[in-house]
C-alpha cells in the first residue's frame, strides 16, 4: 500500500486531494480480489495499475497546464501595454544573450567540423625562451620518421604563388605534405585528393581546389578537374576539389604538394622554424604522452646534428584550444557581460509585473475563496510568468535572427569559425533553457507570496496595505539587484573604453599616420641576383621620392603589422648569451631612410647613409630593448655585435639605436630588432613606406604609377594606408569598448526606468504622510530631499554590491592584459569606480527628481480624505 | 438551462463509454463500477483505478454524472465511499454513443461486413 501511495504523487496534488482516498480503497480491494488468484493475478494487477498510472498522470497534468496557459494568456491580453513592455524588454535582452550564446557556441562549444576532431593536435616546437615556434624541415622529417603517438603528421606553409601572366597575379596556395588530409579526415567533392610523394623527394606537379575558388573560378563545372593551373613555376594539373564544408585557418585559394630542397632539410636548417605542423593521435594516445615522445625524438635529432637542446621541446596541443586560445576569455567574458544586460532586464521585468501585483493579489484572493487551494494558484501563476517568459522567448529567436549578422560582421576578425555561426539546435535548446530559468525566477516571487490565509487577509483595507508595502520592499531589493548589475556593466564600459583610448594612444615606435604602404614581391625569374635586386630598389625609391608631398620614402623587407616575422640569430663577440634569451631579433633589411618614412626615431647614433653596406662599412642598428638589455646605462653605439644576413656571419658595429617598434600588433611585448642596410641582403619581398604631407587623396595612386613606371610587368600591388592597419589590429578593442558601452547604457536605461517606476510607486503609497508633512509645515525642498534620500537607499546597497563585484571583475580582466604596459587600463582603480559611481548618481538623481517634485504638490486635504 | 448538445462529445472513448453504460442501472461507487465493467465486458475492457478516476473526474466536469449521497443500503456500506450517479445529460450522451455505432453498424452490414454466425 505505501508503494501504490508513493506511485499516486505521480499525479496532480488537485487529483490527489480529490480522488486519492477512494484510489487507494479501489486498489485494496482489487488486492484482496486478487490474493485468491496467486502470484500472477497480484503481477497482472500491478501491472495494470502502473501501466494506467503512467497514461493518466501525464494527460492529467496537461490538462491543467492547458487550463493555465489559457487564463494567463487571458491576464495578459487584460493588461496588454504592461504585458506587451515586459515581453518586449525580455525579448530584447534575451534575444542580444541568445545572439552572443550562438557565437560562443559556434566558436567554443561546437566540436570542429572534422572526423574525431579531439584527435587533431598542432605541434610546435619550444624556443629556448619556453616560447612556441613553428617546425624546421629537420624537425618534422625527424618526428615524421618516429613518432608512434601520432597516426598523421603533415606539414603546411601558406604562401602566395605568382601565376603566368595573363590571368590573376597571385593565388593564395597552401604547400601542404603528404599525410595532410589524413589528419583532417576529408575526402574530396571531385576528383582525388594530392598524391604527395614522401620528404625529401621530387613532388608531382598536381593542385587540389577549395571549394570556394572552385565556385569562384571555374563556376562550379567539375570538368576543372583534369584541366591546369597555370602557376608560374610551372603548371599544374588540377586533381580534385575540396568539399565546402572544409575550411581551415588558412585561407587558401588551391593546395600544392610541399617541396624540400635538400638544403631545407640539412641538419643546418633546424633553426629555419616555418613549418606549420598538425598530426593526429593514434588511438588510444594523448596529447601530454604524445607531447613527452616527440620531445625526446626532437631531443635525439638536435643532439645528432650537434645542436644543444637545452631549454628547448615541443608542444602538443589540441587543434581546437589553439583555435580559440586568446578568444575564450574574450567569449565568455562577452557572455557574462550580456547575461547581466538580462539579468537587469528580468529585475526591470519582475517590478514592472509588482506593479500590478496588488490587484493582481486581489483576484487570486477571490479565487481562493471560492476554493481553489494554494497550489493550484501557485501554479497558476508560475505558469503566468512562463507564458511570457515563453513569448520573450519566441521573441527572442527573431531578435537573435535579426542581429546575429550585425553582430558577426563587427566581431574581431581573427575569431576563428566565423562562417559556422548561425542558429542551430544548441542556440534552441538555450533559448528554452533560458526562458524556464526566467520564467521560474520571474514567478517564484510573486508566487511565494501566494498562501491562502496572506490572500484571504488581503480582503481587508489593512491587509492591502500590508501587502503594498511588501511589495514595496520586493521592489526595492530588486532595485539594488538591478543597480549592482548596471555598476558592474559601467565599469566594465568605462574599462573598456579606457583600454582602447590607451591603445590608441600607446607609442607603437613608428608613427603610421600619412604612411602608404606598398608590398612588393619580386618574380625570381627576373630579378634573379642581388644586383637586379638593388637596382629595382634603388630605382623605387628615386621615383617615389619625386613624388608630389611625399616627405620620406624607404624600404624595409620586414615591416611593422606587415603579418610576418623575420627571425635572425645574434651573438656577443665577448661574452656568451645570457639564459634565458632567445638571442634572435626581427631582422629588418632597410635604406637609410625608412627610418623617416616608417617614423621609427633614432634614439642615438644615426641612421644609415651612402657609406654603409659592403664589406668595408659591416654596420648595425639595434633597438632601444637590445640596448637597455645588454648595455644597460651605457651607450651602444660604437659596440660591435655578431649577426647573420644574406652575405654571411659577421661582427657589425652598432651605429644607431632605434626605438622599438611594435611589430605584430598592439599588445605584443618589445623584443630584439635588427636592421642591416638592404644592400647587404636584398631581398625579393619588399616593402615601400612613402610619408606623404598632404595630398593624400592622390598619394596611393601616385605610388602605383611610381612603380608602373621602375616595373610595369609587376602587375597588381596591395598598396595601404598604414594607419588602416592599425584601425583594423584596434577594431577588437574598440568592438569590445563599444560593446560594452552599448551593454551598459542599455542596463542604465533600464535602471533609469525602474528607479522612476519604484520611486514613483512609494511616493504614491506615501501619499497620506506627505500630506500630513506638508500639512505640519514642511517646504517643498524637504519633502524632495526626503523622497530622495529615501530612494538612493536601495541605490546605494546596490553600488555597494556592484563595486565588491567589480573588483572581482577586474581581476580576471588583468589576466586579458597580461603583456600591455598600458597603464591602468584593466584595473577597477578608484578613479573609474568613482566615475561608475558618478554617472549612477547622475542618473539616480534624475530618475527621482519628477517624482519627489510630485510629492511636494500633493494636496493635504485631499490625501488625509483619501486615505 | 439551455439543453446541451452531445454531439461534440462524440465519439466517446471506450473507457468513458462503459463507465456510463455501467452507472445506466443504478448508482455505484467507483470499485463496484470497476467490477461491473469487467464483467459486462467478459473482461475485455480492464480499468484500471488510475484511469477509472480520470474518467471519473472528466464525466464529472462535464456534468454527464454527479457524486451523490443516497446509499443504496446503507448497512451494507462504507459509509466514506462516494456513489456516482448518471445525469439525464450523461444519459444522454450516452444514448446518442449508442445510436453512432448502431448507423456504423447498419452501414457496415450494408456493405456485406458482417459477423459470421458462430458454428457450433
Amino acid at each position: 500500500m505505501r508503494v501504490y501511495r508513493a506511485l499516486l504523487r505521480l499525479l496532480p496534488l488537485e487529483f490527489r486531494d480529490r480522488f486519492g482516498r477512494d484510489l487507494e480503497d479501489v486498489f485494496r480491494a482489487q488486492q484482496r480480489e486478487a490474493a485468491d488468484t496467486g502470484t500472477a493475478g497480484r503481477l497482472g494487477l500491478w501491472l495494470e495499475t502502473l501501466s494506467g498510472l503512467l497514461l493518466v498522470a501525464p494527460r492529467e497534468h496537461l490538462s491543467i497546464l492547458r487550463q493555465d496557459t489559457v487564463l494567463a494568456w487571458r491576464m495578459m491580453r487584460r493588461r496588454p501595454a504592461l504585458s506587451i513592455a515586459a515581453v518586449s524588454i525580455l525579448a530584447i535582452a534575451l534575444g542580444a544573450t541568445t545572439a552572443v550564446f550562438s557565437v560562443v557556441n559556434a566558436v567554443i562549444l561546437r566540436p570542429l567540423p572534422y572526423p574525431a576532431p579531439e584527435r587533431i593536435v598542432v605541434i610546435n616546437e619550444r624556443d629556448r625562451d619556453g616560447s612556441s615556434t613553428n617546425v624546421s624541415p629537420p624537425m618534422l622529417r625527424a618526428l615524421r620518421a618516429e613518432a608512434r603517438q601520432l597516426a598523421h603528421v603533415a606539414a603546411l606553409v601558406s604562401n602566395s604563388l605568382p601565376m603566368q601572366p595573363g590571368g590573376a597575379p597571385l593565388v593564395d596556395a597552401s604547400e601542404v605534405t603528404a599525410g595532410y588530409f589524413e589528419v583532417y579526415g576529408v575526402q574530396p567533392a571531385h576528383g582525388r585528393l594530392l598524391r604527395a610523394a614522401p620528404i625529401g623527394q621530387p613532388q608531382p606537379d598536381e593542385a587540389l581546389l577549395t571549394h570556394d575558388y572552385w565556385t569562384r573560378q571555374y563556376a562550379g563545372d567539375p570538368r576543372a578537374v583534369g584541366q591546369r593551373l597555370a602557376l608560374a613555376r610551372g603548371p599544374a594539373v588540377i586533381v580534385g576539389v575540396l568539399p565546402r564544408d572544409f575550411r581551415r585557418r588558412e585561407s587558401s585559394d588551391v593546395y600544392v604538394p610541399l617541396a624540400f630542397t635538400a638544403d631545407a632539410l640539412r641538419a643546418g636548417m633546424f633553426g629555419a622554424t616555418y613549418l606549420d605542423v598538425v598530426g593526429r593521435l593514434a588511438p588510444g594516445a594523448e596529447p601530454a604522452a604524445a607531447q613527452a615522445e616527440l620531445a625526446a625524438i626532437a631531443a635525439r635529432a638536435r643532439a645528432a646534428a650537434g645542436f644543444k637542446a637545452e631549454g628547448r621541446g615541443v608542444f602538443v596541443t589540441r587543434l581546437h584550444d589553439v583555435l580559440i586560445a586568446g578568444h575564450r576569455t574574450t567569449l565568455w567574458l562577452m557572455f557574462g557581460t550580456v547575461t547581466l544586460v538580462l539579468l537587469v532586464a528580468a529585475a526591470n521585468v519582475s517590478s514592472l509585473l509588482l506593479v500590478n501585483a496588488v490587484t493582481r493579489e486581489e483576484e487570486l484572493a477571490i479565487r481562493a475563496a471560492l476554493g481553489a487551494s494554494a497550489v493550484r494558484l501557485f501554479r497558476q501563476v508560475l505558469t503566468e510568468s512562463l507564458v511570457l517568459a515563453s513569448l520573450a522567448s519566441l521573441g527572442a529567436l527573431g531578435v537573435a535572427a535579426l542581429v546575429l549578422r550585425p553582430l558577426v560582421a563587427r566581431l574581431p576578425p581573427g575569431l576563428p569559425r566565423l562562417n559556422e555561426i548561425g542558429l542551430d539546435w544548441r542556440v534552441l535548446a538555450f533559448a528554452a533553457a533560458a526562458a524556464l530559468v526566467l520564467g521560474t525566477l520571474l514567478g517564484l516571487a510573486p508566487a511565494a507570496r501566494v498562501s491562502a490565509r496572506r490572500l484571504f487577509r488581503l480582503l481587508t483595507t489593512a491587509g492591502r496595505q500590508a501587502s503594498s508595502r511588501e511589495s514595496a520592499f520586493a521592489r526595492r531589493a530588486l532595485l539594488a539587484l538591478e543597480v549592482a548589475a548596471t555598476f558592474v556593466l559601467l565599469v566594465a564600459g568605462v574599462l573598456m573604453t579606457q583600454r582602447f583610448l590607451a591603445l590608441q594612444r600607446a607609442d607603437l615606435g613608428f608613427s603610421p599616420d600619412n604612411v602608404v604602404t606598398a608590398f612588393v614581391s619580386l618574380p625570381p625569374d627576373r630579378y634573379a641576383t642581388p644586383e637586379h635586386q638593388r637596382v629595382f630598389a634603388r630605382r623605387l625609391l628615386e621615383e617615389t621620392r619625386a613624388i608630389h608631398g611625399a616627405t620620406a620614402a624607404g624600404i624595409d623587407c620586414n615591416p611593422p603589422l606587415g603579418f610576418m616575422t623575420m627571425w635572425f640569430g645574434y651573438q656577443f663577440e665577448d661574452r656568451p648569451a645570457p639564459k634565458g634569451d632567445r638571442m634572435s631579433a626581427q631582422f629588418h633589411c632597410v635604406d637609410g631612410r625608412s627610418f623617416a618614412a616608417f617614423g621609427t626615431r633614432i634614439l642615438d647614433g644615426r641612421a644609415f647613409d651612402e657609406r654603409d653596406g659592403g664589406d668595408t662599412h659591416r654596420v648595425v642598428i639595434i633597438n632601444e630593448w637590445m640596448a637597455k638589455r645588454y648595455w644597460p646605462g651605457q651607450s651602444p653605439v660604437g659596440r660591435r655585435i655578431m649577426v647573420i644576413t644574406g652575405s654571411g656571419y659577421h661582427p657589425r658595429e652598432i651605429v644607431g639605436i632605434a626605438s622599438s617598434r611594435r611589430h605584430q600588433g598592439l599588445v605584443e611585448p618589445e623584443t630584439a630588432e635588427l636592421y642591416v642596410p638592404l644592400a647587404d641582403h636584398p631581398s625579393n619581398n619588399l616593402t615601400l613606406a612613402v610619408r606623404v604631407d598632404g595630398a593624400r587623396d592622390t598619394a596611393p595612386a601616385r605610388v602605383r604609377e611610381a612603380l608602373a613606371r621602375v616595373d610595369p610587368a609587376l602587375g597588381v600591388v596591395s598598396i595601404n594606408w598604414m594607419s588602416e592597419d592599425v584601425a583594423a589590429l584596434l577594431a577588437p578593442y574598440r568592438f569590445q569598448a563599444l560593446l560594452m558601452g552599448a551593454f551598459a547604457l542599455t542596463a542604465l536605461l533600464l535602471s533609469l526606468v525602474c528607479i522612476h517606476g519604484v520611486t514613483t510607486y512609494v511616493v504614491s503609497l506615501r501619499k497620506r504622510e506627505m500630506g500630513v508633512r506638508i500639512a505640519l509645515g514642511a517646504s517643498p525642498g524637504r519633502v524632495t530631499r526626503l523622497v530622495i534620500a529615501d530612494a538612493l537607499r536601495p541605490i546605494a546597497v546596490g553600488v555597494v554590491l556592484g563595486i565588491a563585484a567589480a573588483v572581482g571583475l577586474s581581476r580576471a580582466l588583468r589576466l586579458d592584459l597580461a603583456g600591455l604596459n598600458v597603464a591602468t587600463a584593466g584595473t577597477a582603480d578608484p578613479l573609474t569606480l568613482a566615475l561608475a559611481v558618478a554617472i549612477l548618481l547622475v542618473v539616480a538623481l534624475g530618475a527621482t527628481w519628477i517624482p519627489a517634485r510630485r510629492a511636494t504638490r500633493v494636496d493635504p486635504l485631499t490625501a488625509l480624505r483619501q486615505a | 438551462m439551455a439543453k446541451r448538445d452531445p454531439e461534440p462529445f462524440l465519439p466517446l472513448s471506450p473507457a468513458m463509454f462503459h463507465v456510463l453504460v455501467a452507472l445506466a442501472d443504478g448508482d455505484k461507487h467507483g470499485y463496484a463500477i470497476l467490477k461491473d465493467v469487467k464483467r459486462r465486458t467478459e473482461g475485455a475492457v480492464r480499468l484500471s483505478a488510475g484511469t477509472l478516476y480520470a474518467v471519473l473526474k472528466r464525466l464529472l466536469d462535464e456534468d454527464m454524472i454527479l457524486e451523490t449521497d443516497e446509499r443504496p443500503d446503507p448497512a451494507l456500506d462504507d459509509e466514506r465511499r462516494r456513489y456516482y450517479q448518471l445525469t439525464s445529460f450523461g444519459r444522454q450522451v450516452a444514448i446518442a454513443e449508442t445510436e453512432r455505432m448502431e448507423r456504423a453498424i447498419a452501414l457496415a452490414r450494408a456493405k456485406q461486413l458482417t459477423v459470421r454466425p458462430r458454428s457450433a
